[in-house]
C-alpha cells in the first residue's frame, strides 16, 4: 500500500515538474517575443526591411545586380578582338603579335626619330614622329617597292623627280610590308644593327623573321595599337 | 478485483504523464523554434546593413562597367584614371596596356560622380619638348646617328602639361621628383618647389576658375613623361571617383 502512494506521489511530481518546465518555456518564448517587438531600429531602415520578406526583397535586388555586373563583364570581356592583334610599344621598341592573352611572336622595333625637316624654301615642314593610337592592317605587300617622298629627296639633298616611277626603290623595306595607312608600313631593314633605337621616319621596322611572322598572320583588317 | 482497479489506476496515471509530456515537448520545440526566430530576427539589422553596403558596391560597380562599355566600344585608346585604387591606365577595348600610379590626385568643381567620361581634345605642354632639326641634304646616315647620339624618347617629353578636354575641363598632369637616384631630401626640397610653382601658375592664370571642372593628377618624373609619349590624338578619359 505504502509502495503504491510512493509511486503515485512520484509520478505525480514528475507531472508537475514537466508541466512546470512546459510552462516555463512557453514564457521564455513569449519574454523573448515581447524583448525583439521593443529592440530599436538603425537609422534610414524601414521595419519592412527587418522582415524576412524585406530581407529577401533586398537579397533578390543584390542577386539581379549581380547578374548585371556579371553581364557587363562578359560584354567588357568580349569587346577585346580573339584573332591576332598588333601592339607597338614604342616607349620598350618593341612590337608584340598576340591573341587573346596569347603573344605569338615579339621582337624589337624602331620608331620615328622625332626629327623635323623643313625644306629650303621654308613653305614645307615634316614631324617625323611614328602616330600613336588605332590603326589596320590595310594592305599586305611581298618584295615592296618605296616609292621615295620628297622629303626623302630633300634630306638627301637630292632634286625632287617628276615622275613616279623614278621615285621607285627595291629592296629598302626587307621582304614584306604592311600598310597602315597615311604613308606608314611596318616593313623590315637593311639597318639591324639600329633596332630597338628610335630612327625612322614613322614607319615601324621589324627584323626578318618577325617581319615574316607578321606578315604570315596578319589579315587586312588587324587591329594595331601604337602607344 | 482490487487488483484490477489497481491496474486501471495505474494506466490512468501513465496515460496522464505521457500526455504531460507530449504537451511539454510540443511547449519546448514550440520555444526552440520561438528562440530561434527570434535569433533571425535579432541578426536581421546587421544582414540588411550588409546586403545593402553589397547594393551599394554592385550599383557602383554596375555604373562604372557601363561607362568604360560605352568607351571601349570604340577601338581608340583611352585613359581610365581610378582615383580609389590610384592609377592611370592607358587602355584599348577594356584592356590595359599601360599602368602607372598615382602618387596625388585633387578634383575641383563639378558635382559629385561615380564614373564620368570627358573627351579630350588637346594635349599642352607647359614646357615644348626640343626637337632634333635635320639639315637638308645631309643624308639619311647623319640624321641616324645624330638620333641614336640624342635619342628620341620618353625622357624627351615635358614633365608638366594639360590635357584640354570639351566641356571646359581639364586634367593637369604634374611631376613630382622620382625616387630613382635621388636622397629623400632632394625629392622633398624638388616635390615642394614643384608644387609651389603650380599654385602660382593657378593663382597668376586663374586656372581654377577659368575651367568648370578640373582634375589635378601628381605622377613621378617618368610616370608623367612616358604617359605624355603613349598618348594619341584626340581620346577619351573615363574617370572613376573613390567618393
Amino acid at each position: 500500500m505504502s509502495q503504491g502512494v510512493a509511486r503515485n506521489l512520484t509520478k505525480t511530481i514528475l507531472t508537475c515538474f514537466i508541466g512546470l518546465a512546459g510552462i516555463a518555456l512557453l514564457q521564455a518564448c513569449s519574454i523573448s517575443k515581447t524583448s525583439e517587438g521593443k529592440k530599436a531600429l538603425p537609422a534610414g531602415m524601414s521595419r519592412s526591411v527587418h522582415s524576412s520578406g524585406g530581407q529577401d526583397s533586398l537579397q533578390g535586388k543584390a542577386r539581379a545586380l549581380e547578374n548585371r555586373v556579371r553581364r557587363l563583364e562578359a560584354t567588357k570581356y568580349h569587346l577585346y578582338p580573339t584573332g591576332p592583334i598588333i601592339l607597338v610599344d614604342t616607349a620598350q621598341s618593341r612590337l608584340s603579335l598576340v591573341s587573346g592573352s596569347k603573344v605569338i611572336a615579339e621582337g624589337t622595333c624602331s620608331t620615328g626619330n622625332g626629327m623635323e625637316l623643313t625644306d629650303g624654301s621654308g613653305k614645307r615642314s615634316w614631324t617625323f614622329d611614328t602616330p600613336r593610337g588605332y590603326f589596320r592592317v590595310l594592305s599586305k605587300v611581298t618584295n615592296p617597292v618605296w616609292y621615295r617622298p620628297d622629303w626623302s629627296y630633300i634630306e638627301e639633298g637630292e632634286p625632287i623627280p617628276k615622275n613616279r616611277s623614278s621615285r621607285a626603290e627595291a629592296n629598302t623595306l626587307g621582304d614584306y610590308a604592311l600598310a597602315f595607312g597615311n604613308g606608314f608600313f611596318i616593313h623590315g631593314t637593311l639597318y639591324t644593327r639600329l633596332l630597338g633605337a628610335n630612327v625612322t621616319h614613322g614607319c615601324i621596322r621589324i627584323d626578318d623573321d618577325l617581319l615574316k611572322k607578321v606578315y604570315a598572320t596578319a589579315q587586312p583588317g588587324t587591329p594595331i595599337w601604337i602607344y | 478485483m482490487q487488483h484490477i482497479g489497481n491496474a486501471g489506476l495505474q494506466k490512468t496515471a501513465s496515460m496522464r504523464i505521457r500526455i504531460l509530456s507530449l504537451v511539454a515537448l510540443l511547449a519546448g520545440s514550440m520555444a526552440v523554434s520561438c528562440r530561434s526566430r527570434s535569433e533571425r530576427s535579432s541578426r536581421g539589422p546587421s544582414e540588411a546593413q550588409s546586403e545593402q553596403k553589397r547594393i551599394a558596391m554592385l550599383t557602383r560597380q554596375e555604373q562604372i562597367l557601363s561607362a568604360e562599355i560605352l568607351v571601349a566600344k570604340s577601338t581608340t585608346l583611352y585613359l581610365y584614371i581610378d582615383s580609389l585604387t590610384g592609377n592611370i591606365e592607358l587602355r584599348a577595348r577594356g584592356r590595359s596596356l599601360r599602368s602607372l600610379s598615382i602618387r596625388k590626385i585633387s578634383r575641383t568643381g563639378g558635382p559629385p560622380f561615380v564614373a564620368q567620361i570627358w573627351e579630350e581634345t588637346e594635349a599642352k605642354p607647359l614646357q615644348v619638348p626640343e626637337r632634333a632639326k635635320m639639315v637638308p641634304g645631309s643624308g639619311e646616315e647623319t640624321s641616324s646617328s645624330i638620333a641614336t647620339q640624342n635619342p628620341w624618347g620618353p625622357k624627351r617629353m615635358p614633365l608638366d602639361y594639360d590635357l584640354l578636354c570639351k566641356e571646359n575641363r581639364l586634367v593637369g598632369i604634374r611631376s613630382l621628383a622620382s625616387a630613382q637616384s635621388r636622397s629623400l631630401f632632394t625629392r622633398w626640397i624638388i616635390g615642394g618647389f614643384r608644387r609651389s610653382r603650380d599654385w602660382v601658375r593657378n593663382v597668376l592664370g586663374r586656372r581654377n576658375s577659368a575651367y568648370s571642372e578640373s582634375l589635378e593628377i601628381w605622377l613621378s618624373e617618368d610616370d608623367a613623361q612616358l604617359l605624355f609619349w603613349s598618348l594619341p590624338k584626340q581620346f577619351d578619359i573615363l574617370i572613376v571617383n573613390g567618393s
